[in-house]
């Protein structure tokens, strides 16, 4: 799994937008191929949404051929509830983008038979070809979704009992009123998660620290659901510094030091030919990386260790569409100017192996 | 998108990016209108996967309700109280004309009158929905001829009437018929006025105390049976006196029955009522306030001599006098002006302004579909500046006047 630590809950929020924003961009969704898309609700993801709705009104992204599915709803709750799932879910995201009402799912809790609307949403899921990307969060007993304490973890969709942390975590929504909370839910289960192709999990806060600790640092266990996805092949779990309080130094320190952040810094475009790079490196300096480089520009977001560099004046080389740049691993070679190269970078571990007193011509 | 049409019929207007008045605050959403009412576009979304059809950009405008005016008597030329072969055709004229002043729905009212002028106009002027034709008529405003020969004002006061017979009976043979009459003016000191104040409201027509000498108490006994408005405070009643606040003292009554609110027209021309009478008032019982035009005839039309009713008046400015006199007969103020002299003089918010003008007067009458921006209510909108001058006027959710650039 890959663990990426930001400094604060914006910068967290931040880095999960863009990343979701560039993964849609890569996969280039048309009418044929939809997007598929797990969301969850709460707090902690509506920074993230905050930022998708600004991504897709400057034009960067649009959700036309997106589908999504939710994770979970509350049973016996009007939809039109102002605590709903369904409202939360229209009023922070749903109407200000241009996705398409018939490509949202969302369970529903006020069915006539909820078994069976359980039933129905796994096969949904199907038809529309699996998910691409489930993002979710985690609660301060461990659990993804409404797969409480004891959830099995190859469970699929189905009704649950709330826990009464849980149910304590959302009486602030219902005005502290234990009593108004809702006590079951429809929720997918550890399994239908787990089948994604990629899962994102955002935690941040100092009190989601122990969760984190024991989803990650301990073993797979039914107790704390979401250490499941210590199985998944591509997970990615997006905290804040707070988050990590309960991990150990040497944890964080290591996912600390293998993070690459490409980060793009608004307003600069091609034609002055300014491209700006921000590297993560554990006490390499960048100076000795590139020979010919113009002058440090600035500190960005992430770690602190990261510099922009300034890289002089394109040549002539493919054009490159910004927007596309992957934040994933590292970034491909995106031209030659005249006299530097831009690293294909894996990981920075590779940068020490090539030997960074050269640059090298890209492959 | 493709095309809606699967999901309706009737095309879907979404209004972007604007500031609309709901919940009594400007909130930044977004507003949509479907054959004439307000939707609810979360409903749309997961019931009917629906989408806009159309997108209105309003420019980062203010959109609010449209304007009521529960008291004008005519504008441009034409007089309400005339009593004209073609009544429908100077309404037609006036309703169309008011647009442009944000007004969507009014009261056309007549002065005090001979019943043949009633017996011949009231026929003519029929409750009907406004349009790109003009403003909605709700129903007529007869203010008078029951009303006290002291505080006639502009009143002729050899028109003017009393209750004989006491009941139904004096109002039909004064009016001729109650249909399509949404407002009585009276003064409840009149003897027999109880009865007939009781059978008004049971037949669904609102009483309003004005043009009356009466006493805090006569007033209280109208509300009692039903009364619910008062006609232009301050003009034409008892001036406010601390051991008898006269009709002004409703607005503080205790005597007011719970969960009745007593509503008053306030001209905020700037001429009819000083502006610390206004903020008295305001301070005094905000959510009753309703601004009112009480436009006469001149309205619209450049200064001299007019006729209104069966007098005569004169226009000097802003200012319209009985001919002779100095007694004001009406305003030429128009309701966009009212509504931002109101919030000059009283500071008040802009949502306070703007729901003086419409929810107030639409609470008056219970037409709970109008002067507001809740869903399934008349898409009847207004789109205004920060100054809260006008830019656009919407009837069912269709531009029935735009400001020209």
């Amino acid at each position: 799994m890959r663990l990426v630590i930001l400094d604060d809950y914006d910068l967290a929020s931040e880095w999960a937008a863009k990343y979701i924003r560039n993964r849609i961009i890569q996969f280039k969704p048309t009418a044929e191929r939809c997007f598929t898309l797990g969301l969850p609700t709460g707090s902690t993801p509506y920074s993230c949404y905050q930022k998708l709705i600004e991504y897709y009104r400057s034009g960067d992204i649009s959700f036309k051929y997106v589908k999504t599915f939710n994770m979970d709803e509350y049973v016996g709750l009007p939809r039109a509830h102002p605590e709903s799932y369904h409202s939360y879910m229209w009023n922070n995201f749903f109407k200000h983008i241009d996705i398409d009402p018939a490509n949202v799912h969302i369970l529903d809790g006020n069915a006539e038979d909820l078994e069976a609307e359980c039933q129905a949403y796994e096969d949904k899921i199907a038809e529309a070809g699996g998910i691409e990307m489930f993002v979710g969060g985690i609660g301060p007993d461990g659990h993804i979704a409404f797969n409480e304490p004891g959830s099995s973890l190859v469970s699929r969709t189905r009704v649950k009992t709330l826990a009464k942390d849980t149910i304590v975590a959302n009486a602030r929504f219902f005005g502290n009123d234990l009593s108004k909370v809702p006590s079951m839910a429809l929720t997918v289960g550890v399994g239908t998660v787990m089948n994604a192709k990629e899962v994102v999990i955002l935690i941040t806060g100092a009190h989601k620290a122990f969760a984190l600790y024991k989803a990650i640092e301990e073993g797979v266990n039914h107790m704390w659901t979401v250490s499941a996805f210590q199985q998944h092949p591509r997970t990615i779990f997006v905290c804040d510094e707070d988050a990590t309080l309960e991990l150990r130094v040497k944890t964080v320190k290591y996912f600390k030091g293998t993070s690459v952040l490409a980060v793009l810094l608004p307003g600069l475009s091609l034609s002055n030919c300014i491209l700006c790079v921000c590297v993560c490196v554990l006490d390499i300096s960048l100076q000795q990386l590139f020979q010919s480089t113009s002058h440090l520009i600035g500190v960005l977001m992430g770690t602190k260790r990261c510099v922009v560099w300034n890289l002089g004046k394109v040549g002539t080389g493919p054009t490159l569409d910004i927007k596309g740049v992957c934040m994933n691993k590292g970034w491909r070679c995106i031209m030659r100017p005249a006299c530097v190269c831009i690293w294909q970078l894996i990981d920075c571990r590779s940068l020490l192996d090539v030997g960074y007193n050269k640059a090298k011509p890209c492959a | 998108m493709p095309s809606n049409k699967s999901v309706s019929d009737a095309p879907i207007t979404q209004f972007v990016n604007c500031r609309i008045l709901r919940g009594s605050r400007l909130q930044r959403e977004d507003l949509w209108v479907r054959s004439g009412s307000i939707l609810d576009p979360e409903k749309l979304f997961f019931d009917e996967q629906g989408y806009a059809d159309d997108r209105v950009d309003c420019e980062g405008s203010i959109m609010a309700p449209g304007f009521i005016d529960v008291q004008i008597n005519g504008g441009y030329g034409v007089d309400f109280s005339e009593a004209s072969e073609d009544v429908s055709a100077g309404v037609s004229l006036v309703s169309k004309k008011i647009l442009q002043h944000g007004v969507t729905s009014f009261c056309p009212t007549l002065v005090t009158s001979p019943a043949a002028v009633y017996h011949k106009v009231l026929p003519q002027v029929k409750v009907h929905d406004g349009g790109a034709h003009g403003a909605g008529v709700l129903g007529l405003h007869l203010e008078g001829p029951f009303i006290s020969a002291e505080k006639k004002g502009a009143h002729p006061e050899r028109f003017l009437r009393t209750f004989q017979a006491g009941g139904i009976d004096d109002l039909m043979a004064a009016y001729g018929s109650l249909d399509n009459v949404a407002m009585v003016t009276l003064a409840p000191e009149l003897a027999g006025s109880q009865s007939v104040v009781r059978e008004l409201c049971r037949r669904g027509v609102t009483v309003s105390l004005g043009h009356s000498v009466a006493n805090l108490s006569q007033a209280e006994e109208a509300v009692d049976q039903g009364a619910s408005f008062i006609t232009h405070l301050f003009n034409a009643m008892l001036p406010f006196h601390h051991r008898d606040p006269g009709i002004v003292g409703l607005l503080t009554s205790d005597r007011v029955p719970s969960g009745r609110t007593v509503f008053y027209g306030m001209i905020a021309d700037g001429i009819h009522t000083n502006p610390a009478a206004l903020r008295i008032a305001h301070r005094a019982h905000p959510e009753g306030l309703v601004l009112v035009t009480d436009a006469i005839m001149a309205m619209g039309l450049p200064p001299g001599r007019r006729t209104l009713g069966q007098q005569v008046i004169e226009i000097q400015g802003l200012h319209a006098y009985v001919a002779g006199t100095k007694t004001l007969s009406g305003s030429i103020a128009t309701m966009d002006t009212c509504v931002r002299h109101f919030k000059h003089a009283t500071g008040c918010s802009v949502e306070e302004a703007l729901e003086a003008a419409s929810l107030h007067p639409a609470q008056l009458l219970r037409l709970h579909h109008k002067g507001n921006l809740d869903y399934g209510s008349d898409a009847d909108l207004v789109l205004l500046d920060d100054d809260l001058n006008l830019k656009a006027t919407f009837i069912s959710g269709e531009e029935v006047w735009k400001k020209a650039p």
